[in-house]
């Protein structure tokens, strides 16, 4: 589906993914648009097929498609003109090379029709080892198709084919493209080296047109006409024409299509062989004018093809990248499966109560792992250490001591680092209420808390105050007794 | 069709444990839920549904709010649901009940949930000792019928207790764990958590065996996608060419490259951040210097360069700043490109625009600007730091992110391709006669090189799933 996908969607359509492209990875985001981002989710298929469908949805792109259309009319139009001049040419070169001498001179057509053809051939070969190392040879193409493109006159000509059909970007479109000019979609045409491929392409179209219709002009004028044929030069022998004759039979012999064995240069007067040169000269015109050629043109349509694939098609560019989160989510959030119904009080901003400092007998308790290794080594107190609380069973001991013995104060040690839960302030609530005593939450672990972060830190011992405060009116103690605000930066 | 039904996977725990943090991990999502560091953040069940590449769904995650009383809770059920034939029905009855008069109210949502679900991941912070509670929570979490995997977060912490975990939690007949570390991502151990909890459940093996094949064809394009920014970063500023007259002061023409730079590179790190789907304006990876999206110190501070192991400034342009340097380009002229293709005419060409023309320029009163070679090695060593911190794996074990070679280049292959990209200030999108900007014979040895640079660091674990 991918693929039969993408070679569906026409180059217009490629162009203006490719656009887009371009000017969101410029604008450093992607173009916002609801609308078209929904479109695409509800379109379905892959990645590209929902591209294609943002790209068509979005506000920009009815000005950029026009621009686009714009540029393909009119590059269509000029290429159209330079067919038919290039077939007028081949007419025309024909007609007059036959009709330059009387009779005939073989070589001459034969160089006129063939020759520049050949040799801008050969010299367009040996640019293309090192053709991409030209400086600016895109940017010139670009430049040089932007100025016919956006020249007044091929204006007014596409106008004049299109009729009714608008060529040119509406001023509303324009905006909404916001300035897109021909030179953008030529600069997407010609990047990456498909420059080179599509001024081939076009060179090797003209002087295909051209070697075609030179060839069947030929075919037409030599079969309606009856010419004298000559191999009469100036300079060279009947000897050295006989082997020029020879040599540029070659590849006609080759493909069956002349016997060199009945040809001479001498003898070009009989019927027989007026008819049998004349049937060469049209063969080597088209073996040695229009085959290269042809082949040449097919090559760089080739690559041209190859390349042009990246246009709109290439995922890995971030711009389409970025696109997927938006179009082909891999994850989707849910609609809430329970919601929140419990109606629980809001943490309060608790200021601290005020410090006092713990001496004289205390009854101390760890909570969930706290003082483990037993109480706090606190100056001025006698510890009466109760031992560990974390389950029920540990609650209910802890209970029946204190509501058993005289308590002057309660101290319930915790672990900073551990978090403030309704677990936690059930065992906390349940100690405090057993005993009328002044109840203190002693830290252990400030240490490692801080090492967490100040922020993390600050807003814990928020937390930790905000519990104690259901519970007792005194402020948390460190597990050296002293304040926790002392700690940098927490509230004092 | 049981395939084609996604997986449901409640995410339970203790509260304030990262719950909804191991979801935004694992959906790659920074907006999903609420976070933050205190208990009950999370106080409704809501979901998130995972893709495979076809976009069709796969599994279903599901956060809940933290269970804070399970011990309170244990004691209610034991108290007040009585004669029921098992566990799970007792666990019914209780959430078909009025919990304890909406004391237990969001235990119950767990509870509900994972009733609903085909098995659980039961977050850890491992950071905290295993207590009596989280015993309690396991029997809770057990009576309902459903097979539990632990998964260990903060397994990368100094303080994390993971072997005492392990084997407290193999005690209580737990013997699939996963470690994890949510506030990183480290895809190894993502697929780890996919691949036990496709062990837990047999029967749904292949819808994680489609995620994780999601997972590797998302990550691989993710990692050209990246590699293809910083390229193209590196070819702009590499080529990148700013103009000033010979007999005019070079500072305000210094300046102006050193803005086209900076924010040709934060336009880098913006686009690397939302290709990570980072939010641009928060992401402050601890040990990398980034406030705020953006980089603390300037490239073309020797200080900078100096944390690199990147000596710069010795060429530095006349009066302009370190960092910078005058017609380089001379020297630039074939790095072996003429050599491919003989001593013909694309040498020559090289020689006539490398050397005859900036003479001509020259000639003219017009000298060119461009980067010296130390702060593009700073450009590329500090992409290269923020996509591996962006990338970061097997963070259990790694201590602060190296910051490379001595040198600053990550690679050979990368200074190359990046010098070369000197001499052609057409390929520069920065400049404003460039002709043929960004072309792939300019970055795609330069994606090359990134790829393997960081491949290698970041390879995918071998397929462990089988068929």
């Amino acid at each position: 589906m991918n693929s039969s996908a993408r070679r569906r969607r026409p180059f217009s359509a490629r162009l203006l993914i490719e656009l887009i492209r371009q000017r969101e990875e410029a604008a450093g985001h992607p173009e916002e648009s609801q609308v078209a981002d929904f479109a695409a989710i509800q379109a379905g298929g892959d990645l590209l097929d929902r591209i294609d469908v943002r790209a068509r949805g979005l506000p920009s792109a009815k000005g950029l498609a026009a621009a686009i259309r714009g540029v393909i009319r009119s590059a269509s139009l000029l290429g159209a003109l330079a067919v038919a001049l290039a077939i007028v040419g081949g007419i025309l070169a024909a007609t007059r090379s036959l009709e330059a001498t009387r009779p005939a001179n073989l070589p001459l057509t034969l160089c006129v029709l063939v020759g520049l053809n050949a040799v801008t051939l050969l010299l367009w070969l040996l640019v293309q080892p090192f053709s991409h190392r030209i400086v600016g040879l895109g940017g010139s193409l670009r430049t040089l198709l932007q100025w016919l493109v956006e020249h007044p006159l091929s204006q007014r000509i596409a106008q004049w084919i299109g009729g009714s059909r608008q060529h040119r970007i509406p001023d509303a479109d324009r905006s909404a493209g916001s300035g897109v000019s021909a030179a953008e979609v030529l600069g997407v045409i010609v990047a990456d080296g498909r420059g080179r491929w599509l001024f081939g392409m076009a060179v090797h179209t003209l002087w295909l047109c051209f070697a075609l219709t030179s060839s069947l002009s030929l075919a037409v004028l030599l079969s309606l006409r009856s010419y004298d044929l000559s191999w009469q030069t100036t300079l060279l022998t009947p000897g050295q024409l006989a082997a020029l004759a020879h040599t540029l039979s070659f590849f006609p012999a080759k493909l069956g299509l002349v016997r060199i064995d009945t040809l001479s240069v001498t003898a070009t007067t009989s019927a027989l062989a007026r008819q049998s040169w004349s049937s060469w000269l049209v063969w080597a015109t088209l073996i040695y004018g229009a085959l290269p050629r042809a082949t040449a043109l097919c090559v760089c349509l080739a690559l041209f093809w190859r390349s042009s694939k990246a246009i709109g098609g290439d995922l890995s560019r971030p711009g389409f990248a970025r696109l997927r989160a938006r179009l082909m989510p891999d994850t989707a959030e849910l609609a809430i499966a329970d919601p929140d119904t419990v109606d629980r009080r809001q943490p309060a901003d608790v200021k601290p109560a005020e410090f006092a400092p713990l001496l004289g007998l205390v009854h101390g308790i760890g909570l969930d792992g706290a003082g483990s290794d037993g109480a706090p080594p606190l100056p001025g107190v006698q510890w009466i250490w109760l031992g560990q609380v974390d389950d029920l069973s540990s609650l209910a001991v802890a209970v029946s001591r204190l509501a058993s013995e005289q308590v002057a104060t309660l101290a319930i040690a915790v672990r900073a680092t551990m978090t403030p839960d309704r677990g936690v302030e059930h065992l906390v609530t349940e100690l405090a209420k057993t005993t009328r005593a002044p109840t203190v939450l002693i830290l252990q672990d400030l240490d490692r808390l801080e090492a967490r972060g100040t922020d993390q830190a600050r807003a814990r011992v928020a937390c930790w105050r905000a519990l104690a405060m259901g519970v007792t009116t005194r402020d948390l103690l460190s597990w050296n007794g002293s304040p926790v605000s002392v700690l940098e930066g927490l509230p004092s | 069709m049981n395939r084609e039904k996604p997986v449901r996977i409640a995410v339970v725990g203790h509260t304030n444990t990262g719950k909804t943090s191991l979801l935004r991990t694992l959906t790659h999502d920074p907006a999903f839920g609420e976070v933050a560091d205190q208990a009950g953040t999370t106080r409704d069940v809501r979901g998130v549904v995972l893709n495979d590449t076809q976009g069709q769904p796969v599994l279903e995650l599901y956060d809940t709010p933290g269970l804070e009383d399970a011990v309170g809770l244990r004691a209610f059920v034991s108290e007040q649901v009585t004669g029921q034939p098992d566990p799970v029905a007792e666990i019914e009855a209780f959430v078909a009940g009025d919990h304890g008069g909406g004391r237990y109210a969001q235990e119950a949502k767990v509870l509900r949930q994972l009733l609903r679900s085909d098995a659980a991941i039961y977050v850890i912070d491992v950071r905290e000792p295993m207590l009596p509670k989280h015993r309690e929570e396991l029997r809770l979490l057990a009576a309902c019928g459903r097979p539990v995997m632990p998964l260990l977060n903060f397994a990368s912490s100094a303080e994390a207790n993971t072997a005492s975990w392990k084997e407290q939690l193999s005690r209580v007949a737990l013997h699939v764990v996963a470690a994890f570390d949510t506030v990183v991502m480290d895809h190894r151990a993502e697929r780890l958590v996919f691949e036990k909890l496709g062990t837990l459940l047999e029967g749904r093996r292949a819808n994680f065996r489609r995620l994780v094949a999601a997972r590797e064809k998302q990550r691989s394009e993710l990692v050209v996608a990246t590699c293809r920014v910083i390229a193209e970063l590196l070819v702009n500023v590499a080529a990148v060419r700013v103009q000033y007259e010979d007999n005019q002061p070079v500072e305000p023409a210094a300046r102006r490259l050193r803005d086209i730079v900076c924010l040709a590179e934060q336009q880098c790190v913006d686009a690397l951040l939302a290709l990570f789907r980072f939010d641009l304006a928060t992401y402050d990876p601890p040990e990398l210097p980034l406030e705020h999206g953006k980089w603390k110190f300037d490239p073309f501070d020797p200080e900078t360069s100096r944390s690199f192991g990147i000596r710069i400034g010795s060429n530095a342009a006349r009066g302009a700043a370190a960092g910078l340097v005058v017609d380089m380009v001379t020297g630039m002229v074939s790095l072996g490109a003429g050599a491919a293709i003989g001593a013909g005419l694309g040498a020559a060409w090289d020689v006539g625009r490398n050397v005859v023309r900036p003479w001509l320029r020259r000639q003219r009163g017009y000298r060119d600007l461009a980067l010296e070679e130390g702060t593009l090695a700073v450009l590329v060593a500090r992409q290269m730091m923020l996509l591996r911190a962006l990338m970061r794996r097997g963070h259990a074990t790694q201590g602060p992110l190296k910051t490379g070679s001595a040198a600053g280049w990550p690679s050979a292959e990368i200074r190359k391709a990046i010098l070369r990209c000197r001499s052609h200030p057409e390929w520069s999108a920065l400049n404003e006669a460039a002709s043929d900007p960004l072309p792939n014979e300019a970055t795609g040895p330069l994606m090359a090189g990134l790829q393997h640079a960081i491949g290698s660091e970041f390879s995918s674990v071998p397929e462990s799933f089988g068929n």
